[in-house]
């Protein structure tokens, strides 16, 4: 379960304003899709959702902890995946999913499994190779994989498609519902509209760092002023600049 | 045309002192960089042309007498002509095969020609003003010791341009060979670090020389080596044509040398672009292709499956930071073993009649233990380690800030590779030094725990400045460590806490205390510190590591 509550960001001491007072529920079971339009805000809410960011204002809790009171606790329990991989690049791709496990302490018997899911994406061969020599989409794998290794009770992910093949695009995909089924959390932002009309459970649109629209895709559709067969016309009529 | 429209559109991108660059450092509050750069690299530049200056008088003297007017000319290309093709091989190869533009430029409408032309160019305009550092001198010594003809005015200005045209050419010409028979991107740090190894052992080498070369002439074998050396600058210069030429155009009757030499450089350059441009995008995709290349297939993986501790991990990801790039390895090896280094040279450089002398001065000193122990504390506890430990993790330090590690964690991994790295080298210097001063063995009872101390109370000390301000989004990794502020100011720190130190035992040892007790109270006083410090410093790290650091 993911809550926040009336968050605010702002750069450049105030004077750009990324978030403004958003107020978000995810239940458990729930795949959500993050959109909005280029610096919308999007990155910033999951960055301060993870603890790359503090925000001005307001309160992140995840399955009932309180980033601010016990980030740790909140960060055992989430898995990442950033919109540019983060990774050690000399380090060989095993190394790199080897040192993550460890300080998630996943057990040795329970290891087999990340090879697996490197098996799933097609990057077994590749994981005694240096991180350097991967391509964006193998990193992009790698991060996946990574950030899948300890079943993270939420999965946060930031544009996690750009840049995968469409196998590894079909499988996240299939990974991302999966884990919702077990009763987890997904929470991913996305600028690919048939992605989250596909995936999601509910969407939410954040237009100019505010919150527009929440809420199942059906009933996002029923409520605007037009009648729309798609995700993509509602997106376009939410964040017209000129409506 | 389009390869000077590129040349244009590549200094605008990736030079400092482009408009955009300065609008950069603007942008950044980082505008006070420029005055302040501006004057080390005077005052760097000064003191550099004073001893050039020097030198060449010196050398203006040796060929009049030898009956070789052009010596100093000759001796300052050949200089310029060294200097620049060395500096050439990793500049070139980095702008020509491992600039990120590279990418960008090679789907565009331009000519294999067109995109060499205007890197070799760049190079040019890089170097060029490093030429003219070491030309100009020259010019003025001899203008201010001779009489010139309006000639020499004239070849000042045409070898001013032309002259690095042909170590330029030779340094490219190298570089291309050498990317053909070996493949640098996977042995690139290795190749850097054998590099400036090599660097290193030629200043050394010069050094030796230099001081062999003085220590003989005082020892009244001066004579045959300036015959020797007069005999060796007549070789040198007939030796090496398009240089003779070039030196001897600076005077009366030289139009005709000066013509040839011209077109020897520019020539050669010319030549160099047609012969290397042929296939030059071709064989960088290759290397592309063979970068992405699998090479290690035999584990699968199997690394994943061997589970470690938190801190083994940690300290595992801190050698592959430190071990990742060719600066920060001999940045942390240089200080390591800055000591024996030295020594080694001093063991080489020092005749043997001084060394003997040295024995007698060395025994007068007075608590030679203290010495021993404040000078291998100076040479573990200041360095540039752990001033840089968080920002060596540049953009990566996202993903520490995402993991669910505590700051003790992260800080305890920290010191204890900070440790791994100077105790040793600490153990290993003072051993050196207690043979060389002939020091009690007893002595290491304190010498020993107190480094251990000073060790741990430098990286804190360093650490403390890193965290408060790391330089996180460095583009090279010489921004992390060389052009890192945080060294500095936690250098200056460290120098404060071990003269604080020093002060006390002076302090001790005038009150009448023992040497042997002093050294123990120091070695206490520093574990004290330290033990104090630690819960404060991981109280300041809690708050970096907990969302003030934003990246």
């Amino acid at each position: 379960m993911i809550e926040l509550k009336n968050l605010s960001k702002s750069y450049q001491n105030g004077k750009v304003k990324a978030v403004r007072h958003l107020d978000l529920t995810v239940k458990p079971g729930d795949v959500f899709g993050f959109l909005g339009p280029n610096g919308a805000g999007k990155s910033t809410t999951i960055k301060m959702m993870v603890g790359l960011l503090q925000s001005d204002n307001g309160s992140i809790q995840m399955n009932g902890i309180d980033i601010s009171w016990d980030p740790l606790g909140i960060k055992k329990i989430i898995g990442y995946v950033p919109d540019e991989p983060i990774l050690y690049d000399k380090m060989r791709g095993s190394a790199f999913l080897a040192f993550i496990a460890d300080i998630f302490e996943v057990p040795g018997e329970k290891r087999e499994k990340i090879k697996n899911l490197a098996k799933d994406f097609e990057l077994s061969d590749a994981l005694d190779d240096l991180i350097s020599s991967y391509s964006h989409g193998m990193k992009q794998k790698l991060s996946i994989i990574a950030a899948l290794l300890h079943d993270p009770e939420i999965f946060i992910l930031d544009e996690p498609i750009v840049g995968l093949d469409p196998r590894s695009s079909f499988l996240l995909k299939e990974k991302m519902r999966r884990h919702a089924e077990e009763g987890k959390t997904v929470f991913f932002s996305t600028h690919v509209m048939e992605v989250a009309e596909k995936l999601c459970d509910r969407v939410g649109i954040i237009h100019h760092g505010r919150m527009i629209a929440v809420g199942p895709l059906e009933e996002l559709k029923t409520q605007s002023r037009n009648s729309h067969d798609s995700l993509e016309q509602l997106f376009l009529e939410l964040t017209d600049e000129n409506v | 045309m389009k390869t000077f429209r590129l040349l244009r559109a590549s200094l605008q991108g990736t030079s400092w002192f482009s408009r955009g660059g300065l609008q950069e450092l603007k942008n950044r509050d980082q505008l006070w960089l420029l005055p302040l750069g501006g004057a080390g690299i005077l005052v760097a530049i000064g003191s550099f042309i004073m001893m050039l200056i020097r030198n060449y008088q010196g050398i203006l003297a040796l060929g009049l007498q030898a009956g070789r007017p052009e010596a100093l000319f000759f001796f300052s290309l050949l200089g310029s002509t060294i200097f620049i093709f060395l500096i050439t091989i990793p500049f070139g190869i980095s702008l020509l095969y491992f600039s990120r533009d590279t990418r960008m430029l090679i789907p565009l409408p331009l000519k294999d020609f067109e995109i060499v032309a205007a890197k070799t160019l760049h190079l040019y305009l890089f170097l060029l003003p490093l030429h003219l550092l070491i030309f100009i001198p020259a010019v003025v010594v001899t203008a201010s010791n001779l009489t010139v003809c309006p000639l020499f005015y004239i070849n000042t200005v045409i070898q001013g341009i032309f002259i690095p045209l042909l170590p330029i050419a030779l340094g490219v010409g190298f570089i291309v060979l050498l990317m053909k028979a070996v493949n640098i991107s996977r042995h690139k740090t290795a190749f850097e670090v054998f590099g400036m190894l090599f660097g290193l052992m030629m200043i050394l080498g010069f050094q030796v020389l230099l001081t062999r070369v003085m220590a003989s002439e005082l020892t009244g074998e001066g004579q045959a080596i300036f015959a020797r050396l007069l005999e060796l600058v007549n070789r040198f210069i007939d030796a090496l044509p398009p240089l003779k030429w070039a030196a001897m155009g600076f005077f009366a009757d030289g139009a005709g040398y000066l013509l040839l030499s011209i077109l020897t450089s520019a020539g050669f350059f010319v030549i160099t672009l047609l012969l290397i441009h042929r296939g030059f995008i071709k064989g960088l995709s290759a290397r592309m292709e063979s970068q992405s290349v699998s090479r290690v297939r035999k584990g699968k993986g199997s690394t994943i499956l061997r589970q470690r501790s938190i801190t083994k991990s940690l300290i595992y990801r801190e050698w592959k930071i430190l071990s990742s790039n060719s600066t920060f390895i001999f940045e942390a090896f240089g200080e390591v073993l800055v000591l024996p280094l030295l020594l080694l040279v001093f063991s080489f450089v020092t005749p043997g009649e001084a060394r003997e002398g040295l024995d007698s001065l060395l025994a007068a000193i007075p608590h030679p233990e203290l010495i021993i122990f404040g000078l291998v504390v100076l040479f573990a506890s200041i360095n540039a380690m752990a001033s840089t430990s968080l920002s060596r993790e540049g953009r990566s330090f996202a993903l520490s800030l995402t993991l669910p590690l505590s700051s003790r964690e992260q800080m305890k991994a920290k010191l204890l590779f900070q440790i791994v790295l100077f105790f040793p080298a600490y153990l290993l210097n003072m051993t050196i030094l207690m043979i060389i001063l002939k020091v009690p063995v007893g002595a290491a009872m304190f010498i020993v725990p107190g480094g251990f101390g000073f060790i741990i109370l430098g990286f804190l000390t360093g650490i403390s400045v890193d965290l408060r301000r790391p330089v996180l989004t460095w583009s090279h990794p010489q921004q992390a460590v060389k052009q890192n502020l945080n060294v500095l100011v936690s250098m200056g720190l460290s120098v404060v806490v071990i003269g604080a130190h020093a002060g006390i035992a002076w302090l001790l040892l005038k009150a009448g205390m023992g040497t042997t007790m002093v050294g123990f109270s120091i070695a206490l006083l520093a574990l004290f510190f330290a033990a104090l410090l630690f819960p404060g410093v991981i109280r300041y790290a809690e708050k970096s590591y907990g969302g003030r650091l934003e990246i």
